[in-house]
């Protein structure tokens, strides 16, 4: 073939093209009815496609039954409703910090407020509440690690803000061990009975301990013995011991914080 | 257009009446859906081809119904039903879509 | 030397052949053929009653069809769709309200953080930040691990007829459950670890691990399988420290008894959310640090008004 194939020649080639030529001729833009056309309708399917996979993915919320369907509602609308306080409250703040001649005076309550409160939550300040105590008398001990562990985690389910077990405040990173016959949390062995103490709705928090197969329940089960109390107010005197992290660093900004 | 009009008053009676189908049949009833689709978009391209004979239509669409019914129910008895009825489906499909393609070509030229 | 036989190379396919080809029944072709030799037009009137009859059949074939077939919606089925619906609803609007809490913060900690320079509040402003590292507010970042803990693999069987007669006894054993993930976040905070989080939710002190039924909820939101546990932390000592403890030997359990699959790789740097809506609403203070005195004027700004708000005292 006399044709000339090479690209760099700059002449348009009629016949005798490469197949790559071919191609390259066809993918470039043209302003035609029919390119728009198969480009929209090109749009359509990689949207189609994207849609057909992100289905694929969604939680199949379908294949529970009807009863986890209603506990999964309740605690997504409990979830609704902590996050739209969360959100009046800091609009709130936000509103007084960017108006004018009170905005120092705004910022500086505002910070020490959420230092108080990030305290609390972090375990360096005592805080005090509504809330609930709770003894368990375990003499045989027959009362597990993982069976306070997962009272605790109804109690932060039940909407606990600061808890605290004999002498030991409980945080995020509290870890229950088993220490010789009786428990331990974060390496501090407890001594019996049991004495915990939780602020937050007195009245979620004692009916989740209550319920069939819950605390109250299980722990009679072992022979051991519980009382709960609801308290107007509760102190939450124990202090958790800050350690500064070591290998955890803030990531740094602009990223927001990732949201669920 | 009559038949198409009596298409759609059948639709509507069908509709409107929901007549009870027994459940002994009611297995049959996608073959069944699908022969008769089958035999209706033949009737259309021998239309548009000029070559349409009523009674032809009529006699294919009540073999197509009657064969694939009757497949599908052998297979049922001989244990491979689902992999028959798969069959049946395919071709019946592959022949509507062709017939689709040539009415296609016959009422857009495309 | 046998003769081929000279015919098309695909005849042996007549069957995908004629189907492609001749979808049109032949019946068609050979009666327009006769009626072409006997004078008649190929094609019949499209008026013959019995055509109608037929129509008006098929159509009621048709729509019988489509009204048989379709898939009843059962009272319980529409309650379980009403519920999903809802569940959905409030989780967009979770999600929505979540990242206006995102933004809201930024602006109230960019303006904090102006202000307390501003009024040489370093010390506070360190506090705030070392709380926040603390109590979960921040993303962190850092070397660590990534502990993948999925269902056992489904049984091989299951084409409807046959069922696994162990699974009928023992269902749902391989299933991995809220009490499993609880051991194991306790067992990576006794290993040492810094920040944990699980699906992308972090674990801070009002982060509960529950169950509905078979769905597990981390701080009040379903997880998906599989659940991927992110923790930061001493990347030499963290998995051989858990490993030792109680709950690495319970995952190892796990994986033995019921085939529940966890798969721990350490990474040289993994990044664990922040849950910035985390808030109180019950609990107060015993010493709030909320002052009275006056905020300092550096850089000539003029004083504001004191506010004068008594400190609370311990009750």
């Amino acid at each position: 073939m006399s044709q000339s194939n090479d690209p760099a020649d700059g002449r348009p080639v009629a016949g005798g093209r490469s197949p790559w030529q071919r191609l390259l001729r066809m993918a470039r833009p043209r302003a035609t009815k029919a390119n728009a056309f198969a480009a929209l309708l090109a749009i359509l399917l990689g949207f189609a496609v994207a849609t057909q996979v992100h289905q694929n993915q969604v939680v199949g919320l379908e294949s529970l039954r009807q009863s986890e369907l209603v506990t999964i509602l309740d605690n997504a609308t409990l979830l609704s409703s902590r996050l739209d306080q969360n959100a009046r409250e800091l609009q709130t703040t936000r509103d007084a910090l960017v108006s004018g001649s009170t905005g120092d005076a705004a910022a500086l309550k505002a910070a020490q407020q959420r230092l108080d409160t990030l305290g609390v939550l972090a375990g360096t300040a005592r805080a005090h509440g509504p809330g609930i105590q709770m003894t368990i008398g375990d003499p045989r001990a027959k009362v597990t690690p993982p069976l306070l562990l997962d009272a605790i985690e109804e109690l932060r389910d039940a909407g606990a803000e600061a808890i605290q077990v004999g002498d030991v405040r409980v945080v995020a990173s509290s870890f229950f061990d088993q220490s010789g016959s009786g428990i331990a949390i974060d390496g501090i062995k407890l001594t019996q009975p049991y004495a915990i103490l939780a602020i937050g709705d007195a009245q979620t928090m004692s009916s989740a301990m209550e319920i069939p197969g819950g605390l109250s329940e299980n722990v009679r089960q072992l022979g051991a013995s519980i009382t709960v109390t609801q308290r107007s107010d509760v102190t939450v005197g124990a202090l958790h011991a800050l350690r500064a992290p070591r290998y955890a660093r803030p990531v740094p900004s602009p990223a927001p914080a990732a949201t669920p | 257009m009559i038949p198409a009009l009596g298409l759609l008053v059948g639709l509507a009676v069908g509709l409107f009446l929901h007549p009870a189908v027994p459940l002994a049949l009611q297995p049959y009833l996608p073959i069944a859906v699908i022969a008769a689709l089958d035999a209706v978009f033949g009737g259309v391209r021998a239309v548009l081809d000029g070559i349409f004979n009523d009674k032809v239509f009529v006699v294919s669409f009540l073999s197509n119904v009657v064969v694939a019914a009757f497949i599908v129910f052998l297979g049922d008895q001989l244990g491979v039903g689902s992999q028959l009825s798969t069959g049946v489906v395919v071709v019946l499909g592959i022949r509507i879509f062709s017939n689709v393609a040539s009415i296609r070509r016959h009422l857009f030229r495309a | 030397m046998s003769t081929a036989h000279t015919g098309r190379p695909d005849a042996s396919m007549t069957l995908i052949t004629e189907m492609m080809q001749r979808p049109l029944d032949p019946g068609y072709a050979a009666a327009a053929e006769s009626r072409q030799k006997s004078g008649l037009p190929p094609a019949t009137s499209h008026r013959g009653p019995m055509l109608v009859i037929f129509a008006v059949l098929i159509g009621a074939l048709l729509a019988t069809s489509a009204l048989a077939l379709r898939a009843p919606t059962t009272s319980a089925s529409q309650i379980k769709s009403a519920l999903v619906g809802r569940i959905e609803a409030s989780r967009a609007h979770a999600d929505a309200q979540t990242r206006l809490i995102v933004s809201l913060r930024t602006q109230i900690d960019t303006a904090q953080a102006t202000a307390l320079s501003q009024q040489s509040q370093s010390g506070l402003a360190a506090d705030l930040s070392k709380l926040e590292l603390a109590a979960g507010t921040v993303p962190v970042t850092g070397p660590g691990l990534v502990l993948i803990l999925d269902d056992a693999p489904p049984q091989a069987s299951a084409k409807g007829s046959n069922v696994d007669p162990r699974a009928a006894t023992a269902p749902d054993q391989g299933k991995v459950i809220a009490r499993d993930l609880q051991i194991i976040v306790n067992g990576l905070w006794q290993a040492g670890a810094e920040a944990i989080s699980v699906n992308g939710h972090r674990i801070t002190a009002r982060a509960s691990i529950r169950f509905a039924g078979e769905a597990i909820l981390v701080d009040y939101r379903p997880l998906v399988r599989p659940y991927a546990i992110t923790a930061i932390g001493d990347p030499g000592s963290l998995s051989v420290e858990f490993a030792d403890n109680d709950g690495g030997s319970y995952l190892q359990s796990l994986k033995a008894n019921y085939k529940i699959r966890g798969d721990i790789q350490a990474r040289d740097s993994v990044v664990v959310p922040g849950e910035p809506a985390l808030s109180l609403q019950e609990a107060q203070p015993v010493q709030s640090s909320v002052t009275t005195r006056a905020p300092t004027t550096t850089f000539g700004r003029t004083p504001s008004p004191t506010t004068s708000q008594p400190t609370e005292t311990s009750p």
